[in-house]
């Protein structure tokens, strides 16, 4: 049963006079603990899918159901306690809240929903992208790959079910990308979140496994299909 | 194809503005609101001062002094030579009056020459100026004081006698009848207020054409009106006189060097006034009339002037910072394509010219026209007449305002590298420099507002500083605007309607009293009074000298006397000190000043007497006056019986409990002044450096006789020396032995009361007269009028009043027309406060909302990564209502903290300002403002919400 998905999903944007069809009548689905990586050239709608799949943005037309419950029905504060609870971000600018520490911005996701920090798993977390000494730094004073582990463990701390990564290495140069990826893959498998990365490297993309490419913002090729 | 044009700063600064319209828009009314009060208060300013230069002129006339007959006085050399702006001369044919037995109450009638129309600046209620033979035009008041009530066109009979040169009037009058073309507004009553009933004297009231001529046998009063330029009237020639060096005007250089010798003789009037008393007098008369609303809101104007000049400025520069920062990467791109900062500040110090040169004249009419509103529903007592200079003094200051605040952002906004303004690198920088503690568990909505606070911290001070003024001066405003309230109402004596106060003069001058020369109100006046049919009651104060005759000074009397006795040599600090050195108890009591212990001496030789006499004031009131008063008595022993005192059998002592002798020094280690207080009183803390010299006990008790003695003569006129009428040789002696009925302390009833009395004696008007064995007249008189004053009700008592004591040195006051001079300064006062009110609330709401405002905008993307982490609107706005809180306790606290703190110091240093403590109406306002910033908060949070979190995450 799939995690979460979308049936005849369309966004568009205006852009100037223009309406542009970001997303076009796309129906999908993510299993729970599966790693896809949706892959397309730049303007494809890629991103702007993973951003309606995470409630990002509000779809046009179209459904994006998660754990068989259509999200559209859910109001802003309900949408935002999904986030919280349930879903998982990494973005290509690591998007940290400056004025926190590191630490601060890994349990803001707990803070928020006022409850008590997991302390055992958020330090497992921790010590599996290897940031414990940069925990009491402000985002100002680290590093892209520090900021984006940062981000990652700050995607983790609630347990989601489902982590969205948006180009996690656009940013980050070779060896720190590769790290980031893997440390995502590990993380994933380890618990079983499901994984939806978009990337337009191809090389990110192979280490899926599940891979969607879009162009035009439809579906061009989704390799779980040409598996069956 | 299109041409290109060339790129210019003017063309980049017209370009961003037609860009940015929507924000110009803003900025611009924000600017304008700011140029139309900076503007506004220039206006206000001069139209104070026009005001104040307009009443004086027509008040007493736009000259400095006149001369009488000055024939051989020539100013047109002076004239050349720029110490005189002015002359002109008043051709006294005669003088008029109507009835033979009120002749004073008349007045000289004279034709002016144009310059002397200008000086004495004729000004015209009704009618027009006399320009042919036969026609007057009159002063309101002198028309009052003859009792006539000329329509114009009518024709009026005055006896006339016709001048004689000198100062004088042929003795026979003789009938003219002329026709009344003008009612003039009034000078010669305030000129006699100012300087005295003799000096008034050649001032005319009635004109007439310069057709007109002295009739035959007599010679006409050539009086000279003259005003000195404005530069020869600053203090700038150095003199020497032996030692002493001083400054004076080159106009007292002038007129001394050339006119000195005949001065006192031409002058003809004022034989004992030195040039510098004459001059000074009519140059100053009108800080004499401090009651009046426009001075004292000449001098309200000029301190708020200042203010709200500097609260325009901040409202520009905070507009000015607003606009810079969000344009910070426009900036930081221009910088990065090689522009310098001087062109950096060429352009946007361009933009704002455009700004200004459009906002300058917008605001400039806006302030005008306000003022003009404002001085047209103020009155007649407000004149606004801006000459050009002032407008375009204040179009220009307006301007440089502008461009200095605006220019002030701009400096900083160009020393911004090229990266940091791309970037907002600043922020990070700061952040890596800043020491924070890190939280494990944490409310996320209260940490982030913490965090924003440390990190924003110059413009949370900002805010809270202006708050904390605009709260003070809201404060202070409605406190010292509540003690204005309640203190500016009409505290004559006795809360009567309306008094009649000697001005001018002590009543009681002389060792003996001369009650044909200190002419007071008679019998006959009062009278006169009572014959108006709106009049209900008079009540009325006599004041005299009296002796307390006693064998032997006592300890309490030689210390009561200290203070007289040595108060003539106050100019001989070196002998007093001198005189008290080593000198304690018996010693010093029998210190006396030579002069004045000969004098005494001489008094005793003249009274016939081996007793001591010790000099009091006895004062009689009505007896319902004391009634009334009675609980205001403080009384020590005794009891006052209003019978007893009317019988003449008791008086009322008013006496100091415990006197002690006080001393203050120079740092020289002299004498500065010296003083008697009444040790059982609270000594005033600015009194504390006094030292005590000495002190002694009261020794009289109710029951006690004493013999007191009064001293009168019959004396025609002064014969006064430096200091004090000296004792005549002739004088009658009354003595006459009472008992103490009630001894009270001194209090103050009112005006003209007793105040600081360290002994005197007070009893009932038909008492005193049996005491001293003298009837003597009123110095003070209150009067009620029966039901409700109005308008119509006051002009016509006042006008009847002044009919009466006009000619004398009596001048009626209106508790009323008092009571609305005072209303005006309290209004004015009021819409002074609310505009400087409004204007720092508007300050105060645009910065705060600038600085939230900017806050939401760099923090787009930090909205949307709490977004998509999961924070809820209510979560982001409760963040920023934090911090707008925090600005708003900073604010309020050291405001209203402040505020306490100050207004108690105020109190205990300063304890007859009686502040009160008026914070309900800035809590009002900073609970209004706070609701405003929240409303636009969560709007402002609101509308970022509609975009989408990745629209928020993607702005920068």
């Amino acid at each position: 049963m799939n995690i979460i998905e979308c049936k005849d999903l369309t966004k568009e944007y205006l852009s100037g006079e223009n309406i542009v069809k970001a997303v076009d009548n796309v129906t999908v689905g993510f299993e729970q603990g599966e790693f896809c990586a949706v892959t397309g050239p730049s303007g494809s709608g890629k991103s702007t899918l993973l951003h309606v799949l995470s409630s990002l943005e509000n779809p046009t037309s179209g459904t994006v159901t998660y754990n068989g419950e259509v999200m559209s029905n859910y109001n802003d504060n309900q949408l935002s306690i999904l986030r919280r609870r349930r879903f998982g971000f990494v973005f290509q600018a690591y998007n940290l809240v400056q004025e926190l520490t590191g630490y601060e911005n890994i349990v803001l996701p707990v803070m928020l929903d006022r409850k008590k920090v997991d302390e055992k798993y958020i330090k497992r977390v921790i010590d599996m992208l290897g940031i414990e000494d940069r925990l009491e730094h402000l985002p100002s004073a680290l590093s892209g790959g520090q900021q984006q582990r940062i981000a990652i463990a700050r995607a983790l701390a609630n347990k989601p079910s489902i982590l969205f990564a948006d180009e996690p290495t656009g940013n980050l140069d070779g060896k720190s990308g590769r790290e980031v990826l893997s440390l995502l893959k590990y993380v994933g498998k380890e618990f079983g979140i499901t994984l939806i990365l978009v990337t337009h490297d191809l090389h990110v993309a192979e280490q899926a496994e599940r891979i969607i490419t879009i162009e035009d913002g439809r579906i061009v090729r989704d390799s779980k299909d040409i598996h069956i | 194809m299109e041409k290109h044009k060339t790129l210019t700063v003017n063309r980049l600064a017209v370009g961003n503005l037609k860009t940015r319209k929507k924000q110009y828009t803003l900025m611009i009314i924000g600017i304008l609101l700011a140029m139309i009060f900076s503007s506004g208060t220039l206006f206000f300013v001069s139209c104070t001062k026009s005001s104040n230069d307009e009443f004086k002129r027509r008040s007493i006339g736009d000259y400095y002094g006149y001369f009488l007959n000055p024939q051989h006085m020539d100013l047109e050399q002076g004239k050349k030579d720029g110490y005189i702006e002015n002359y002109g001369y008043a051709h006294i044919i005669g003088y008029a009056y109507t009835d033979e037995e009120k002749q004073d109450k008349g007045t000289p009638v004279a034709w002016l020459d144009e310059n002397a129309k200008q000086l004495y600046y004729v000004t015209i209620k009704e009618g027009r100026y006399p320009e042919n033979k036969g026609e007057i035009a009159l002063e309101s008041d002198a028309a009052i004081r003859l009792g006539i009530e000329p329509k114009i066109g009518e024709e009026i009979t005055l006896q006339v006698k016709t001048a004689a040169g000198g100062v004088d009037y042929l003795p026979v009058a003789t009938a003219k009848t002329y026709t009344v073309v003008g009612i003039l507004a009034d000078k010669r009553k305030n000129v006699e207020r100012t300087m005295g009933v003799e000096s008034v004297e050649p001032t005319p009231a009635a004109f007439v054409s310069d057709k007109e001529e002295v009739d035959l046998g007599g010679k006409e009063i050539l009086a000279l009106y003259f005003k000195p330029t404005k530069k020869s009237m600053k203090t700038t020639v150095e003199k020497q006189y032996g030692d002493f060096f001083y400054k004076e005007t080159p106009f007292q250089e002038y007129f001394l060097g050339n006119f000195y010798d005949t001065y006192f003789e031409k002058m003809g009037l004022h034989e004992d006034a030195g040039i510098e008393n004459f001059m000074i007098g009519v140059g100053n008369w009108y800080g004499v009339v401090s009651s009046d609303s426009v001075y004292n809101s000449s001098f309200l104007t000029i301190t708020l002037a200042a203010v709200l000049m500097v609260a325009s400025c901040i409202g520009i520069v905070n507009a000015f910072t607003t606009n810079l920062q969000e344009r910070r990467r426009q900036i930081g791109l221009l910088r990065a394509v090689g522009t310098t900062k001087r062109q950096i500040i060429n352009i946007f110090g361009r933009e704002a010219f455009i700004i200004t040169l459009i906002c300058a004249p917008i605001s400039v009419a806006f302030s005008y026209f306000g003022v003009k509103l404002f001085a047209h529903i103020m009155g007649d007592e407000f004149v606004f007449m801006p000459n050009m200079w002032v407008l375009l003094g204040t179009t220009a200051v307006s301007i440089v305002c502008v461009m200095a605040a605006a220019l002030v952002p701009l400096i900083f906004a160009a020393r911004i590298s090229p990266m940091q303004a791309i970037r907002n690198m600043d922020l990070s920088r700061k952040m890596k420099h800043r020491k924070i503690k890190q939280e494990k568990k944490f409310n996320a909505p209260q940490l982030l507002a913490k965090r924003s606070i440390k990190f924003y911290k110059a413009k949370q001070i900002g805010v809270s500083v202006i708050l904390t003024v605009t709260i003070l001066l809201t404060c202070f405003g409605f406190s010292i605007l509540g003690k204005e309230l309640k203190e500016n109402r009409w505290a004559q004596w006795n809360q009567v309607d309306y008094a009649i106060r000697r001005s001018g003069y002590a009543m009681v001058s002389g060792y003996v009293n001369m009650p044909n020369v200190e002419k007071a109100i008679s019998n006959n006046e009062i009278a006169q009074v009572l014959e108006y049919p709106l009049f209900n009651e008079v009540q009325g104060k006599k004041t005299a000298n009296i002796y307390l005759s006693v064998d032997e000074y006592s300890e309490y009397l030689h210390l009561i006397g200290y203070h007289s006795n040595i108060r003539y040599s106050m100019d001989m600090r070196q002998g007093i000190n001198e005189r008290m050195e080593g000198l304690t108890g018996e010693a010093l009591r029998n210190e006396w000043y030579a002069d004045e212990y000969d004098t005494y001496k001489d008094l005793k030789k003249k009274v016939g007497t081996e007793k001591e006499l010790h000099e009091l004031e006895i004062q009689g009131y009505s007896p319902q006056f004391i009634k009334n008063n009675l609980s205001r008595f403080r009384i020590i022993d005794g009891k006052i019986d209003i019978d007893k005192l009317n019988s003449g059998e008791e008086v009322i002592l008013v006496a100091c409990e415990e006197p002690g002798f006080f001393c203050s020094f120079h740092d020289d280690g002299y004498i500065q002044s010296h003083t008697v207080r009444d040790l059982t009183e609270p000594i005033p803390d600015h009194n504390l450096d006094y030292k005590l010299y000495d002190s002694a006990k009261i020794d009289y008790k109710a029951g006690d006789a004493i013999e007191l003695l009064t001293l009168n003569s019959d004396a025609l006129e002064y014969n006064q020396t430096e200091d004090r009428e000296p004792i005549p040789n002739e004088f009658e002696k009354h003595t006459k032995t009472v008992k103490i009925g009630a001894i009270v302390k001194a209090f103050n009833f009112g005006e003209n009361m007793y105040n600081n009395e360290k002994l005197g004696i007070v009893t009932t008007d038909i008492g005193m007269d049996l005491v001293t064995g003298f009837e003597y007249g009123y110095d003070t008189i209150g009067i009620n009028i029966k039901g409700e004053n109005d308008d119509e009700t006051d002009a016509a008592a006042t006008d009847y009043l002044t009919s009466i004591f006009s000619g004398t040195y009596f001048t009626p006051i209106s508790g009323y027309a008092t009571d609305k001079e005072n209303a005006d300064f309290v209004r004015i006062l009021f819409i002074a406060m609310i505009a400087i009110v409004i204007l720092f609330f508007s300050i105060c709401a645009s910065i705060v909302n600038n600085a939230l405002t900017a806050k939401i905008r760099q923090s787009k993307r930090e909205i949307g990564t709490l977004r998509a982490v999961g924070a809820s609107v209510r979560e982001i706005t409760q963040s920023y209502i934090r911090q707008l809180l925090s600005m708003f306790g900073w604010g309020c606290g050291l405001g209203f903290g402040g505020y306490i703190v100050t207004n108690t110091i105020v109190k205990i240093a300063f304890k007859d300002m009686s502040l009160t403590y008026e914070m309900l109406q800035a809590a009002m306002i900073v609970s209004l403002l706070f609701l405003i910033c929240s409303i636009n908060l969560y709007a402002k949070i609101k509308k970022e919400m509609k975009n989408s979190i990745v629209e928020n995450i993607r702005e920068l």
